[in-house]
Parts: structure tokens; C-alpha cells; sequence
């Protein structure tokens, strides 16, 4: 498919883009909202991201550092203070997000807050500690971005004083925790508990967790309890010689099978829709991917689908747009076949996911009137108060009787 | 982080609409209680009761059921009750307060405050090894120890205490022997005899239970007599050497021991007590002020008040520092002494008003009983009902009207009060019956159809041994019926 037939359908050109890059010209290069986020990339020595919405407000996020090669099909530019982005012949009106500002701010401790939290889109991500079992036996999986941030756990202050600022600047309606695995029974989740009741006791905002299944399902409970709104352990692939090469450390330390039986546990604890695994478009064939989607499904789980950025244009990969894009109207029916509504992951914009599935043939998108809701002021607030009743009406104590 | 900073939690995954209703349960409760009070009180006054007497009527009642229910903590009932009584009109308030200080309540209070001294001393561990030593010929021998040792200790301090201080003893005994949960019937014996000793031994004096001076204090404040600490001891100990005897045989019966050898056991109980080293002398100085204590309840307590003695031993232990007051703050159970409070004022407002007097004649009275089988129903009640309920709510539900039924029996109310209060400290079956049952559960050697069987058996015995002693011993002490 050519890029001037992608770029007219949103959801194709997001899932081009997130396939094949872009690049960026030199004008647009020149402009504050870019030229900002290179000079912060290289001041905090990480890549920072580009979120550039598409129209029909569709959200895509792109590394700047993949946008500096050539090699790339469509490329970004700027004339009178609008952007495009044009692929072969031709071109759609874009807006830049600009960079958060609370990226160029410090913490009480010196530390560039750009450096605890990344937004994307309503979304802050933030990575307390760097602590992995699997980094430490040598088995860190292949895209992990722990990895990379070797130093020390951030404070419970200086993750606060993050998220405060990111919320006073309207720029964090979820927060989404991310934790490595410990050789410990709860798998990893008992290092971000003082971080989520800080949070929890601060600011009324859904808070989603990616860690590791505990060992025992007792901690998936704790994990519930603790004021967790969204879990994802993340198969990221299905085929399970793809998932020991992609993640080692997952495969021997926790197993394959261990990681849907805690989805399937979870699915009955969080709310519906409110426990997700990725699974990486593009590692494994197409047909097993499909298989893992309607396999998690069935367990009640939302499939969320990262796609495979390609290093260069040339690079082999299991699919292009042409054989991924029916992934996504198939992940659209498996969630209508299992009741399943993905609202909840509305705010997952790193990967396509059932809410653009109408863009690859299927119906309208899922839950929307309940995204717009949750993406208002008050929605946010009422989304969380919910959350917070059903907690308090299903968690007791262990030694209480149910039923 | 380890699990035990993160709150031991469950969740509910039952569909919400089922969580809701059973969480609302609660809700649906209170509000069906208040509309029972409402109706009791606005219904046509009763032949036999007065309006003040039906506005009684409509507190016990409620009383009763959140005492059973437990949908408040008991002390919280109390404190209703209390507070109930005069807002409703059944008594003035100053006296409904004077209530609360009545010499039983300072009488338990003080008891608690003891008992703490002697375990946070080391007296009470020092004391149970010293006899329990003296047990470890064989099996069976050791089996009688584990049961006489407590009981003789619960003459003197609260059962549940003597239970709690046994268990790491009898836990290492079984340690030490290697016996594993689910097959070894000697185990299952050890944690029984420990708790059945205790819990038999807790009738014997006032010390046991608080059950009982709070029974002595209704009985005061309806009918104005009394049963002395010496009086109570002749007439309650018989019943308890049969018992001790009767669940002696019966533990050796239904757990037949495995093992012969408990040469193992005896050498922990020595290394125990070499661990304990010399008794200290705030150790003498406890024991030497519980024993003057003993003596006076024995030899003065009528005369001088159980009260009186008790709140002096708890100074002299304070005179001495023998004790720091924030030992005693996170021993006492001070909510049980709240609930006492009220107990007695709900009793003396059930029995002043005539509600216990209209409710017996409109039950108990109107059934053509025998004084015989009223004593055996009261008996059986007393046992079976504190299986399931607090032993402090028996007493508090089932005496005042207990009392004014003896009236018309031409039963002595001091064996109405007895023919209460004993049977209510007597729970065998179930782990939640007492917390010296609940103790031994949770070794995990004990099941609890284990504890039903044998329960069941030692219920119905201690029913039948309370009877006849009563019939034919009792009478002898110029206790009749």
C-alpha cells in the first residue's frame, strides 16, 4: 500500500507511521515545538517523543531521534505555522502537541522531571526504580526500557512532585506506573505501593500498572487493593518461541503459562476491560497473533497491539500495513464477541488498539461515548470516585468471610 | 517489601449487584432493628406491663439481638443500653450511670490488671512449667497435666489468658516430638486438653471469667444477695473436678495416642524453665501479693469487698513497680469492661421495670415446668447459647429473667445465678465459643468436627453433672431448688 493511499485513512497512516517512521524537514525542524523537544532529547541524554495528532484526533507518538534518518516514507513539514505530513504524492494537515512544559522543570532534589515522567497524550509514565530481576540474571527482554535507565529509584517525593506538575499543567489525566520483576512472591508490584498511595492520597487520578504476575494470585488481590485501576502483564508475543527470544527472563523466571492464568485471575478482580497484555504486531506471524488476541480475550483481557518500529525502511518484518491492518478489525470483534469494552485503554495511544478498529473496515469505535466522558474534567473525576467505590465494596480483609 | 507490610486482603469477585446486597445487609439490619423498636414501643401496652416497662422491653430486645448478631461490638451494645435507658424514660440518668460503677466492673478491671502482672512477669509461664514438669512420665500423664495445669491456673486468672500463655508451650512440646497436622491424634489431644482444662477450670472462682462477678453483681441489684468468693469456690468445684475427669477420659477415648515416648517433650519443658533462670523478684513479689489477694477474697471478700481487694493488690503492684501502666493499657481488655458496665444497668432496668417478671410469666411460667426441668432448660440454653455467642451476653440476657422466674419456682435465685453462669463459661464445641477453643484451633492440628464430637458430648455431660450436683450437693450448702 502506498503511502498516498495510507495517508488519506487516519488509522492506516498511524499504523504507517508507527511502522515506518517519518522524517522531518528542515523547516519543521526549525520550529520551537520541535526544536524544543531535540534540545531537551540531547540536554537528558533520552529520546523524547513527538505526539503528532492526525485528523480525526487520532494520536500518534514518534521517537524524534527515528525521525532524523532518511530513510522514511512520509516526512513532516511546516509552512505558516501549520504542519503536514506528506507521503508520496500526497499530504495531510497535522498538529504537533508541544512538549510539556513541566518536562523543563526540576524536582525539590535536582532532578529533571523529563527524566522521571513522559506524557503521552493524557498519559504520564513514569518508571520509579530501574530494579529487574531479569536485567540482573542477563535475561532483560529485548525492548525493555528499564534497561536503559541505570541509576537510582526515584524517590516517592520526586515522583510526586512529577505528577503534580504534570497535573497542574492539564497534561496527566491517567498515570501509568511501570515496574520490573523482583525473585520475590508478589513479582515486583509490593516496590510501587508506597508510590501509589502517595499518588492515590494526592490527586484523584486512575493510576495503571505494568509489572510481572506474582507468584501467587493472593497478590493480585494486594495489587487491587492497593488503589491499581488498570494491570498489564505483558505477553507481548504468543507464539512461545517467539516470546522465550523476546523475553527470556519472562519465559524461564515466571513461564508462559503462569502469565495467562494471572490474566485470567485479574480479568475477574479489576473492573471488565480494565486488565491488559500487549502483544507486538510485527515479531510473530500474523495468525498467531490472532490467535493470542482471541486467546486473551476469551480470559476477559484487552489485547493492546504495539506495533514493531522498523530500524530502516528496507528491514524485513512479518507484515506491513497491508497484512497488520486486518489485525485491528479483528481485535475490534474479539472484544465485541466477549463483551469486553475497551475504555478503559483508551489512553494507550503507544499502540493501536479496538478503539481503531473502524478505521480497518470495522463498525464505529468502541466505548466512545464513555472516552469522551473519561477525557473531560468532571468524567475523570467521577471515573475515579467509581473506582474507588467498587474497591471499597470488594476488598476485605482476608480473614473476612464472602458469601 | 515483604507481605506482611502489605494488608492481607481478599477481593470480592462475586457480580456487583451481590456485593452491594450483601454489604448492605448491614444497613437492612439496623434498619429492620430500629423498626422492631419502633413497633414494641408503639404497641398497645400488654396486660402486665407498664409503658415504662414495654420501653424496657424494646431496649433489651434490641440489645439482645446486637449482642447475639454482634453487628456492634459488644462493649458498643452496652454503651446503648446505657445511654438507651434514660433517653427512653425506663430510668433516671445519674442512676444509670452509678450503674456503671458498680464494685463488679472495678472487680474485673482489677482481675485484668493482675493477670497481666503475671504473665508480663513471667509468673503465670513459670508456674504452668513448674507443675507441667511434673506430668511427663508418659502420654496419658502428660495429656492430665496439660488439662489440670490450666484449669488450676484459671482458678486465678482469666481462662483466655492461661490459654494464651500455654499455647507457645504445648506448640513446642508438639514441635519437639514431630508430630504433623492431620495424622497425629496425640497432638489433637495436647491442644484440647489445654484449651477444655482452661475453660473448665475458668467456672471455678471469679477470677476465671468476668462472666461471673458480673452474674453476682445482677443478682445484688435485683434481689440484694450476694455469693461469696469461698461460697461460690465449695459450690462450683465439685462440678469442675467431674468435668476435668469426665473430659480427661473422653480425649483419651476419641484420640488414642500414637506415641509412648515423650522424653522429648519433657526435655523442652526443662530447657524452658532453665530459660526462665531464677524467678525474679518482682516475680516473688507478684506471687507474693496474688497470694495475700487469694486469701483475703477467700477469708474477708464479703466483708471487705472482692473489689475492694483486688484495686488494692493492682496499687501495691503500682507502689512497687512491679508493673508500668502501659503493660496493663495494652492488656486489659477495656472493651469487656465497658460492656460490663452496661450489662448491669440493662439487667437492673429489666428487673426494676418488671419486663424479666411479665417475660418469664409469659413463657417459662405458663408452661407448667417442674423447678427440675426450668433449671434444665436454663442449664441447657446457658451451654448451647454461649457456643455462639459471647458468655458475657448469656449472662446478660438470660439472668434477669432467669431470676424472676426462680421467684415463682421457689428456686433460690443464688443457684438461678449459678444454673446461669457456670454453664455460660462451658463452650466446647466451636472454635468461636471461647478464645482458649479458638487458640487450640489454630494450631491447625485440630479440625473442628474434631472439636463438634467431643464438644457435643462434654456439653451434654456438664448438663447432666451441673443438674445432679445441684440436686443432690447443693442442697447441702442450703442451695435449693
Amino acid at each position: 500500500m502506498s503511502a498516498s493511499t495510507t495517508i488519506k485513512n487516519p488509522g492506516l497512516l498511524k499504523l504507517d507511521l508507527t511502522i515506518r517512521g517519518m522524517k522531518i524537514s528542515r523547516d519543521a525542524l526549525a520550529t520551537p515545538e520541535i526544536s524544543r523537544t531535540l534540545r531537551l532529547s540531547q540536554e537528558i541524554g533520552a529520546a523524547l517523543e513527538l505526539d503528532i495528532v492526525l485528523p480525526e484526533n487520532v494520536m500518534v507518538n514518534i521517537p524524534i531521534r527515528e525521525c532524523l534518518a532518511e530513510d522514511r516514507p512520509y516526512t513532516l513539514t511546516e509552512k505558516d505555522g501549520r504542519f503536514f505530513i506528506i507521503g508520496g504524492d500526497a499530504k495531510t494537515e497535522v498538529w504537533v502537541a508541544p512538549l510539556a512544559g513541566f518536562y523543563e522543570k526540576k524536582t525539590s532534589t535536582g532532578v529533571s522531571m523529563a527524566k522521571i515522567g513522559r506524557t503521552y497524550a493524557g498519559y504520564l509514565a513514569i518508571s520509579p526504580t530501574p530494579v529487574c530481576e531479569f536485567i540482573f540474571q542477563e535475561l532483560a527482554c529485548r525492548y525493555c526500557d528499564l534497561e536503559a535507565k541505570k541509576g537510582r529509584a526515584w524517590s516517592v517525593e520526586e515522583v510526586v512532585e512529577t505528577v503534580e506538575a504534570a497535573v497542574a499543567e492539564g497534561v496527566a489525566e491517567y498515570i501509568c506506573l511501570n515496574v520490573g520483576y523482583t525473585d520475590s512472591p508478589d513479582g515486583g508490584i509490593a516496590l510501587l505501593e508506597p508510590y501509589i498511595k502517595a499518588i492515590k492520597h494526592r490527586f484523584d487520578l486512575l493510576v495503571c500498572v505494568q509489572a510481572q504476575p506474582p507468584t501467587s494470585d493472593e497478590w493480585i488481590d494486594a495489587t487491587y487493593a492497593m488503589g491499581i485501576d488498570s494491570i498489564a502483564y505483558n505477553l507481548e508475543a504468543y507464539d512461545p518461541d517467539v516470546f522465550e527470544g523476546i523475553a527470556p527472563g519472562k519465559m524461564r523466571l515466571i513461564g508462559r503459562d503462569r502469565y495467562f492464568e494471572a490474566l485470567k485471575y485479574a480479568a475477574k478482580i479489576f473492573p471488565s476491560g480494565a486488565v491488559v497484555s500487549n502483544l507486538i504486531v510485527g515479531l510473530e506471524s500474523i495468525a498467531s497473533t490472532l490467535k493470542g488476541i482471541d486467546m486473551l480475550a476469551a480470559l476477559g483481557v484487552i489485547p493492546t497491539l504495539p506495533v514493531y518500529r522498523l530500524a530502516t525502511d528496507s528491514e524485513e518484518t512479518m507484515g506491513r500495513v497491508e497484512a497488520m491492518a486486518p489485525v485491528f478489525l479483528h481485535l475490534q470483534n474479539a472484544l465485541k464477541r466477549n463483551k469486553l469494552s475497551p475504555t478503559w485503554i483508551s489512553h494507550f495511544n503507544l499502540a493501536l488498539n479496538a478503539i481503531d478498529g473502524h478505521y480497518f473496515g470495522g463498525e464505529a469505535p468502541l466505548g466512545q461515548r464513555w472516552q469522551k466522558v473519561l477525557k473531560s474534567k468532571h468524567g475523570g473525576r467521577i471515573a475515579h470516585s467509581i473506582s474507588n467505590v467498587r474497591r471499597r465494596l470488594r476488598v476485605r480483609p482476608a480473614d473476612d468471610e464472602v458469601g | 517489601m515483604n507481605r506482611s507490610k502489605t494488608a492481607r486482603v481478599k477481593v470480592d469477585a462475586r457480580p456487583l449487584s451481590i456485593v452491594v446486597l450483601s454489604r448492605s445487609a448491614r444497613i437492612f439490619a439496623f434498619v429492620a432493628i430500629a423498626l422492631l423498636f419502633w413497633a414494641i414501643v408503639s404497641w398497645p401496652t400488654p396486660k402486665g406491663l407498664t409503658p415504662t416497662g414495654q420501653k424496657a422491653l424494646a431496649i433489651f430486645v434490641v440489645s439482645l439481638i446486637l449482642w447475639v448478631s454482634q453487628l456492634l461490638p459488644l462493649a458498643i451494645t452496652s454503651l446503648f443500653a446505657i445511654v438507651a435507658l434514660p433517653m427512653m424514660g425506663v430510668m433516671d440518668k445519674a442512676k444509670a450511670y452509678s450503674l456503671f460503677g458498680n464494685e463488679a466492673v472495678f472487680f474485673i478491671m482489677g482481675a485484668f490488671i493482675l493477670a497481666a502482672a503475671m504473665v508480663k512477669s513471667g509468673l503465670s509461664s513459670r508456674v504452668a512449667l513448674f507443675f507441667l514438669k511434673r506430668f511427663g512420665g508418659g502420654a496419658k500423664q502428660l495429656i492430665l497435666g496439660l488439662l489440670l495445669v490450666p484449669a488450676f491456673m484459671a482458678f486465678w486468672m482469666p481462662e483466655h489468658a492461661v490459654a494464651a500463655m500455654l499455647f507457645p508451650i504445648t506448640l513446642e512440646i508438639i514441635h519437639s516430638l514431630e508430630l504433623r497436622p492431620g495424622q497425629s491424634a496425640f497432638a489433637k489431644s495436647v491442644f484440647l486438653a489445654a484449651a477444655y482444662g482452661a475453660i473448665v477450670g475458668g467456672v471455678a472462682t471469679f477470677l476465671g471469667g468476668a462472666r461471673n462477678p458480673l452474674a453476682i453483681a445482677i443478682l445484688r441489684q435485683t434481689t440484694g444477695q450476694s455469693i461469696g468468693f469461698l461460697e461460690w469456690m465449695v459450690a462450683v468445684v465439685p462440678t469442675v473436678l467431674i468435668l476435668l475427669a469426665i473430659a480427661y477420659f473422653l480425649i483419651l477415648y476419641f484420640f488414642k495416642s500414637e506415641i509412648t515416648d515423650i522424653s522429648r517433650a519433657s526435655a523442652v519443658l526443662e530447657a524452658r524453665i532453665k530459660e526462665l533462670g531464677k524467678p525474679k523478684l518482682e516475680e516473688r513479689l507478684i506471687g507474693l501479693i496474688m497470694l495475700i489477694a487469694i486469701v483475703c477474697w477467700i477469708t474477708i471478700g464479703k466483708t471487705v469487698g472482692l473489689a475492694n481487694i483486688a484495686i488494692t493488690a493492682v496499687v501495691l503492684m503500682f507502689v512497687f513497680k512491679l508493673v508500668t501502666w502501659k503493660d496493663i493499657e495494652d492488656y486489659v481488655n477495656w472493651g469487656v469492661i465497658l460492656m460490663y458496665g452496661g450489662a448491669i444497668a440493662l439487667g437492673y432496668g429489666v428487673a426494676s421495670t418488671n419486663v424479666a417478671a411479665w417475660v418469664a410469666k409469659s413463657t417459662v411460667l405458663s408452661w407448667s415446668l417442674t423447678p427440675l426441668m426450668l433449671m434444665t432448660i436454663i442449664v441447657a440454653l446457658s451451654i448451647f447459647l454461649t457456643e455462639g455467642i459471647s458468655n458475657v451476653a448469656v449472662v446478660a440476657i438470660l439472668l434477669p429473667l432467669g431470676i424472676s422466674a426462680a421467684g415463682s419456682f421457689g428456686i433460690d435465685p443464688k443457684v438461678m445465678t449459678l444454673a446461669v453462669a457456670v454453664p455460660s463459661g462451658l463452650a466446647y464445641m466451636l472454635p468461636m465459643g471461647t478464645p482458649a477453643n479458638a487458640i487450640a484451633f489454630s494450631s491447625g492440628f485440630i479440625k473442628v468436627k474434631d472439636m463438634v464430637k467431643i464438644g457435643f458430648i462434654l456439653n451434654v455431660s456438664s448438663i447432666i453433672v451441673f443438674i445432679v450436683i445441684a440436686k443432690v450437693y447443693w442442697p447441702l450448702l442450703g442451695l435449693k431448688f
